[in-house]
């Protein structure tokens, strides 16, 4: 009899397992395998994969798609890119925008959507994040994949015990190793991150770009916010563009910060060291990313309210303002493009022979008072030869 | 209902759920699940506050409860592959051959032998940030050595937790600081020294004051004839191969990193077993010493595991953020005051969890307030594994039970015999903390 | 591809083995236990385990 309950336990035990990994299992599958559709702009002069550069990621999930809007008129050349931590959705968004709408007249803008695509096939764990997040559009709903900081375990297993950067030495958490953010200028046969980065350093190399700007997000009790983290070589641009949009555009402040030169991995730092360009990196306030959020769900994510956050505020230990209405994701998007499109213009004038003119894509204001909906493209309205997927 | 109504609620119903369980004689691992469960059912019934919130469909529900399993995944492997090389070396006769190597060598020399059973505790901790790798690979080895030594079996297992909390602790590797300095975007330098100094005059205090009053009179071979006695043919180059592997695979990546594949540490821990099995003079049947190890392993394992749910769900209800809000909301007069008991409680709670849980917003605060958040994080990262011996984890206390075979009560014995050096190393990272500023100056951080 | 990568490569499915090793011993453990209680914390453990090996999580 004893026996019997034993297995009959086990039995039952069992099928509900199976039922849980069953249920997750899918899921887990579908998160991995949805694909982002991007209605590429009437304007797009190309469309090439990261491996074109370096066939080191050939093959891989961050083969990603390089979006080339080439004038044919000299000029200069910036490489702009969201999706470094895919947790950060307001980066991914202002890229996609950017690649749906832009019109270069003169110069060439490269976008990539999804620098380390891999983040995005996975959420993170202990986090409780959604897996999509979604926008309402005149057409329907558009959806992306929300993911984690670090690359898949599936793309990228196991972790080091400890990661050491290279090149410089420098010994960081294990699990770094699968932050994009952190192996700049990468590692031509190190693991899929490093190799990402390295494939992007190349491609830095061989478009001869000028400049590059990374997007991000980051949490209200984190020192760098809303501001601009820039390596020595952009740093009148970047102050130009702080004080610019500070005083005419944005209602919260904008900064400029020095990359710190001690802190290795990083865009700001290791492209503008290893490469011609300068770099750029930009954040914004992402009250989801905030240790002391209450409720995780996608309307934190988008809505960007959340109580605990405000009452955090309300004690002075926050880096960033924050009230009732929160820190929607236009808000956060309309920044993101605006800081894009603000650079360009003061690198214009501060480095006349890197002259980048672009039209067609909306004003912070246009943003703010129209939502972002109207700025994606039906992907079932347009011919097929524009619509490709991240 | 405010949102703050509704994650206290929360947190009420685990504490609930938890003791009910409990009351019920149910085990820990599943008496931490049905607190997520219970957690996640007044999180879908109670109002949550006027923000409009996402709904939760019923498939979600279980994928974040399966998403939690994944939380120490790592870890998990990490445990299992270490205790199984260290199980395939006592099986196979190892272990009793190198503690009577130790107890003929330097039982005369105390001081020596103490000093040489410290340094081979913190080593293992130093280099993977582990103190449940330290108990799994060497603890049960030490364990032997001191009781030889006549150390009382309580104190030989205080012994034994502190020394891994503090080789987890000691640098190179402190994975409670790289975790909460990676949230910080702080870099890992400048820690050594003060986690150094914590972590070794911690573990120097705790040697020696639980070794008090033990003498080495007897005759050498007396004790040696208490020993178990090691299989025919094994030799210090037999003995010593596994674990020059271990060293090898580890230090390599630190040597020569642009050249040395990305190994991780359960294939280091797998391939020293490999080399235990080839140098190893006795054969064993590998699977059976792979269930043994499961079945040892079960709690920690199965802890982890569901302390992984429970965190997930904490997140998902508001209960995580609520927690971390009421700590660094607190006074600073108060933090100081508090932060040593705080902080090991949540790590008896959390695990690893707790660095960028309260590690983050702590460095933030601190770093607002103008302290020396170097000097803050590594007092804290020393106070943290500290916590791996209380309810409803304790980790690194329940492996240094099972390695030594414990057969005492676990808080009257145990956790009272380790409270000294415990509340002695706290009040030493408390004054440290207070000062941080003064030595930071003094270690140049 | 350069040498380092395949060597990453076979640590990599080496791990998996090492993974599914334990996955066996584990599923042992769960059908030798008389326990109730031990077997219901086997099935929890091996979730993850199941999950990693089929790449889904």
């Amino acid at each position: 009899m004893r026996n019997l309950n034993i297995n009959t336990v086990k039995a039952i035990a069992v099928i509900i397992a199976a039922f849980c990994m069953g249920v997750s299992g899918y899921l887990f599958w579908e998160h991995r395998n949805y694909k982002e559709p991007v209605v590429v702009s009437e304007y797009i002069t190309e469309v090439k994969k990261l491996s074109d550069y370096s066939d080191v990621v050939k093959g891989t999930t961050n083969d990603c798609n390089v979006y080339i809007f080439d004038s044919g008129v000299e000029g200069g050349c910036m490489l702009i890119w969201g999706g470094t931590h895919a947790e950060e959705p307001a980066g991914v968004m202002a890229a996609n925008l950017l690649v749906e709408n832009l019109k270069v007249t003169q110069g060439k803008v490269i976008l990539i959507t999804r620098e380390n695509n891999s983040g995005s096939t996975v959420s993170r764990v202990g986090e409780a994040y959604p897996r999509f997040y979604s926008y309402q559009t005149p057409w329907g709903t558009k959806t992306w994949r929300f993911g984690d900081r670090h690359a898949n375990p599936l793309d990228s297993w196991p972790d080091p015990e400890v990661y050491i950067h290279y090149p410089s030495g420098q010994t960081l958490a294990n699990v770094d190793i699968r932050n994009t953010n952190r192996n700049w200028p990468g590692k031509e046969n190190g693991l899929l991150t490093e190799r990402t980065n390295y494939a992007v350093t190349q491609l830095i190399k061989a478009e001869g770009v000028d400049m590059t700007l990374d997007f991000h997000e980051a949490e209200l009790e984190y020192t760098v916010e809303n501001t601009i983290v820039v390596h020595e070589k952009g740093q009148a641009v970047a102050a130009m563009v702080s004080m610019m949009l500070t005083s005419q555009t944005f209602d919260v402040p904008i900064g400029m910060e020095f990359s710190p030169t001690a802190l290795h991995g990083l865009s700001h730092r290791e492209v503008g060291d290893h490469t011609d360009a300068a770099s750029y990196l930009v954040e914004v306030a992402e009250p989801m990313l905030d240790r002391i959020r209450g409720i995780t769900d996608e309307e934190l994510l988008m809505s960007g309210k959340d109580v605990f956050v405000i009452k955090a505020g309300e004690r002075g230990l926050l880096y960033a303002p924050i009230d009732e209405n929160g820190w929607p994701i236009d808000k956060r998007v309309a920044r993101h493009v605006t800081t894009a499109l603000t650079i360009m213009e003061v690198n214009n004038t501060v480095n006349p022979d890197q002259t980048i003119l672009i039209e067609n894509v909306p004003s912070y204001e246009e943003m703010m008072s129209n939502g972002l909906g109207i700025y994606y493209h039906n992907p079932l309205a347009v011919p097929a030869d524009r619509v490709y997927y991240d | 209902m405010t949102m703050f109504q509704h994650s206290l609620a929360v947190i009420a119903v685990i504490a609930i759920v938890f003791a009910v369980a409990k009351k019920m004689k149910v085990c820990t691992e599943l008496t931490l699940l049905l607190a997520a469960l219970g957690a996640l059912v007044a999180h879908l019934i109670i109002p949550m506050g006027v923000d409009e919130r996402s709904a939760l469909p019923f498939t979600e529900i279980i994928r974040h409860l399966v998403e939690g399993t994944f939380n120490y995944f790592d870890v998990c492997m990490t445990f299992l592959t270490a205790t199984f090389f260290m199980t395939l070396y006592k099986e196979t006769g190892g272990v009793n051959y190198l503690v009577r190597q130790i107890v003929g060598r330097f039982y005369k020399k105390r001081v020596f032998c103490l000093l040489l059973l410290l340094v081979v505790m913190m080593v293992p901790g130093a280099v993977t940030g582990s103190g449940a790798t330290t108990v799994l690979t060497v603890g049960g080895l030490v364990g032997a050595v001191l009781a030889a030594m006549g150390v009382a079996e309580d104190r030989r297992v205080a012994l034994v937790f502190i020394l891994a909390a503090m080789s987890a602790a000691c640098p190179p590797i402190n994975l409670w600081t790289m975790m909460a300095a990676a949230g910080a975007n702080m870099p890992y330098v400048g820690f050594t020294a003060p986690l150094a100094l914590l972590s070794i005059v911690g573990a120097l205090f705790a040697t020696f004051y639980l070794t008090r009053g033990t003498k080495s009179d007897s005759p050498v071979d007396a004790v040696l004839d208490t020993l178990p006695e090691a299989p025919q043919g094994w030799n210090a180059l037999r003995a010593f191969v596994p674990f020059v592997v271990m060293l090898v695979l580890i230090l390599g990546a630190r040597v020569v990193p642009a050249y040395w594949p990305v190994i991780g540490l359960p294939m280091i821990f797998m391939l020293s077993a490999a080399a235990v099995l080839l140098c190893s003079p006795k054969k064993v049947n590998v699977l059976d010493v792979a269930v043994t190890t499961v079945v040892n392993l079960k709690e920690l394992v199965g802890i982890m595991v569901v302390v992984g749910i429970l965190n997930q769900i904490l997140t998902l209800t508001g209960a995580r953020g609520l927690i971390s809000l009421g700590v660094v909301i607190l006074p600073i007069w108060l933090l100081f005051a508090a932060l040593w008991l705080i902080l090991p409680v949540a790590e008896g709670v959390l695990q690893y969890a707790v660095a960028p849980l309260l590690g983050v917003p702590l460095i933030m605060l601190f770093n607002m307030k103008g302290f020396n958040a170097v000097i803050a994080l590594s007092t804290w990262s020393v106070m943290w594994p500290l916590g791996d011996c209380l309810p409803p984890t304790a980790v690194v206390g329940r492996a240094t039970v099972m390695q030594l075979d414990y057969k005492g009560n676990y808080y009257k014995g145990f956790v009272k015999a380790a409270l000294v050096p415990i509340l002695f190393i706290l009040a030493l990272c408390t004054v440290s903390m207070i000062f941080n500023n003064q030595l930071g100056n003094l270690l140049g951080v | 591809m350069d040498i380092l990568v395949i060597i990453n490569a076979i640590f990599t499915i080496l791990t998996y083995a090492t993974a599914l090793f334990f996955l066996v011993a584990i599923v042992r453990a769960f059908f030798k236990t008389k326990n109730v209680q031990n077997a219901l914390v086997y099935c929890i453990i091996m979730v993850p385990f199941v999950l990693r090996l089929l790449r889904l999580k």
